[in-house]
């Protein structure tokens, strides 16, 4: 079975030999600095260059075991596109907003609409996504898109972002249809170049700092809409939630995705109780992966596979000061683990 | 209109986030001759508790706290011009910020407005903030305390970084940290003096912080008498009686 198929057949909801160990790109930032020096693709040149892009995503494929392709290495292409300022960071900071092309929600009729063909950095992107997918046929490779909300917290202040959702309903609607939109114009060029499984992380959709009505009303349908696009289009798609979901548990199951990706917080037992009929992805610290120790990595990861989490990954990405070694523990149990055969139990 | 009848529709419109009715309130305050003080503790801040309770309870999320503290602001707001100015005197001063690298700042902005609301006098560097200006501002401020915040694990090192370069400046300002990644464990091996996993608890250990410590206030006589008249005048101005 290569990697690809045990990807594609998890989501399906077909058995497998184990479950696939990835780390989806995008906000869940799949590079390390270790890999970048030994390749010589470092940052903050790999996040305009698709050849540096490409090889540095290809290097973190072999050298730590994982088992997808994904890029980029932030979140911050979509924002860039629409006209915010970015700041590239350095070797271990990815990029990062510095100035918000909108001072309140009611700008949002002055945005452009998308053209990922020319717009900021998602040339690059769609160029990476078809260099990765035509030399990588047995491995996923992975589109990446941020979720509208949290697309529209790098467009305009958070702070302003919330209180609009309860003070300017109507706005804060007309511009997350206008950014679900355009994400769906992007996730189709991404599928066009070679993208075989689609992530959409929502970081600040969380139900932490929503709640349950406010999700219901502005994340879910967007969400949605996107997911139903890319079904259309045959692909499954990962939807990635930070923080605690627990608030927002019963509207999950609203979701239209195949999987659901949760922070290193979640519960897992708990999660796959409650969302019962969705893969559960997760979650892996990104801090214990950073910094260690090898053994709790091991003991976390196993018992991660041991309460039936369906894809293993790092909870929110990986830091760039996370050691090859780190990752490698983490692929390695995921490679090493037996599931058990129920039907030889009865 | 009785005063517990203004002090209820202070704390009410800033439960309701309605931030008209909070300055109406605040206009009554003063046609009604109350101690625009007491509307701030006992009205404004007493709706601001049952918010932050409605938060932890999960009735309330990040996007109403946002708006009660902006109708407690207008009230705030409203009632300042009635307020003896001197009433900041003893605020411990606090320099807050997102330590550079990073541009979250959701979390920051919760803790300085908790912070706020119990009485600190705040200085919000902002998000993205150089190492050295943490230093630099909790030199020249004297601040009391330096609030560090991060949600990305590669920034979380600029905290030991700047605590090491205040030390080594001399300053005596305790710090607290917080933010996603931040741990109590991780805390305390950076030599933070606190640590607070969400904007209630902030408030909580700021407090404790300075709970223990008697810092001495050496005034001059005429310094001290005059301190306590304006400190009097507050609790209860002739003037606005």
């Amino acid at each position: 079975m290569t990697e690809k198929e045990r990807l594609l057949k998890v989501l399906r909801g077909e058995s497998v030999d184990r479950p696939p160990v990835i780390c989806p790109g995008g906000m869940m930032t799949m590079a390390c600095r270790e890999v970048m020096i030994r390749t010589g693709c470092r940052w903050p040149a790999a996040h305009r260059n698709a050849q540096k892009m490409a090889e540095l995503s290809i290097a973190m494929r072999m050298q730590t075991g994982l088992e997808n392709l994904g890029i980029p290495f932030c979140m911050t292409a979509e924002a860039e596109a629409f006209g915010g300022e970015v700041e590239d960071g350095d070797e271990i900071t990815s990029p990062h907003m510095v100035q918000y092309p909108l001072e309140s929600v009611k700008q949002w009729r002055g945005l452009k609409e998308l053209n990922p063909q020319t717009d900021g950095r998602l040339p690059i992107i769609l160029e990476c996504t078809a260099i990765l997918s035509h030399r990588f046929s047995d491995t996923p490779v992975i589109g990446n898109l941020v979720g509208p909300l949290s697309l529209a917290t790098s467009l305009v202040e958070a702070t302003v972002l919330f209180k609009a959702l309860k003070q300017e309903p109507e706005d804060v609607h007309g511009l997350l249809r206008f950014l679900t939109d355009n994400s769906i114009r992007h996730g189709e060029a991404l599928i066009g170049h070679g993208a075989d499984v689609m992530v959409i992380s929502d970081p600040s959709a969380t139900g932490e700092i929503l709640g349950p009505s406010l999700f219901k009303e502005f994340v879910l349908p967007c969400l949605n809409r996107i997911v139903n696009r890319m079904h259309k289009l045959g692909k499954p798609v990962i939807v990635h939630i930070c923080g605690s979901v627990r608030p927002v548990y019963e509207l999950l199951k609203e979701l239209a995705s195949e999987c659901i990706s949760v922070d290193a917080m979640t519960n897992i037992r708990e999660a796959k109780n409650v969302i019962s009929g969705k893969k559960i992805m997760g979650n892996v610290s990104t801090i214990l992966l950073q910094n260690g120790p090898v053994d709790k990595i091991q003991n976390v990861s196993k018992n991660l596979l041991d309460c039936g989490i369906d894809i293993l990954a790092p909870a929110c990405g990986l830091s760039a000061k996370t050691p090859v070694k780190h990752i490698k523990t983490m692929t390695e149990v995921a490679k090493a683990f037996k599931m058990y055969d129920f039907r030889f139990m009865i | 209109m009785e005063k517990s009848d203004i002090l209820y529709r202070l704390a009410q419109s800033v439960i309701d986030m309605d931030a008209t009715r909070a300055a109406e309130a605040a206009a009554a305050v003063i046609q009604h001759n109350v101690d625009p003080y007491e509307a701030i503790i006992e009205g404004l801040a007493k709706g601001m508790d049952k918010v932050n309770e409605l938060f932890e309870n999960e009735e309330y999320f990040v996007p109403e706290i946002l708006l009660c503290a902006d109708a407690m602001y207008a009230g705030i707001e409203a009632l300042r011009p009635y307020l003896p100015k001197e009433t900041t005197w003893n605020k411990k001063k606090i320099v807050i910020g997102v330590v550079k690298g990073d541009t979250h700042d959701i979390g920051k902005n919760l803790v300085k407005i908790m912070l706020d609301n119990a009485g600190f006098e705040m200085h919000d560097l902002g998000r993205n903030v150089p190492h050295a200006k943490f230093v630099d501002t909790a030199g020249e401020l004297k601040a009391d305390l330096v609030c560090l915040s991060t949600l990305m694990t590669t920034t979380m090192d600029g905290m030991q970084v700047i605590i090491e370069d205040l030390k080594k400046a001399g300053i005596a300002s305790r710090v607290m940290v917080g933010g996603g990644p931040i741990s109590p464990g991780f805390a305390k091996n950076i030599g933070a003096d606190g640590y607070a996993k969400n904007a209630a608890e902030a408030v909580k250990v700021a407090k404790s912080l300075f709970q223990e410590i008697h810092v001495p206030l050496i005034l001059k006589t005429s310094e001290l008498v005059s301190v306590r008249r304006k400190r009097e005048g507050v609790r209860c101005s002739p003037e606005m009686k």
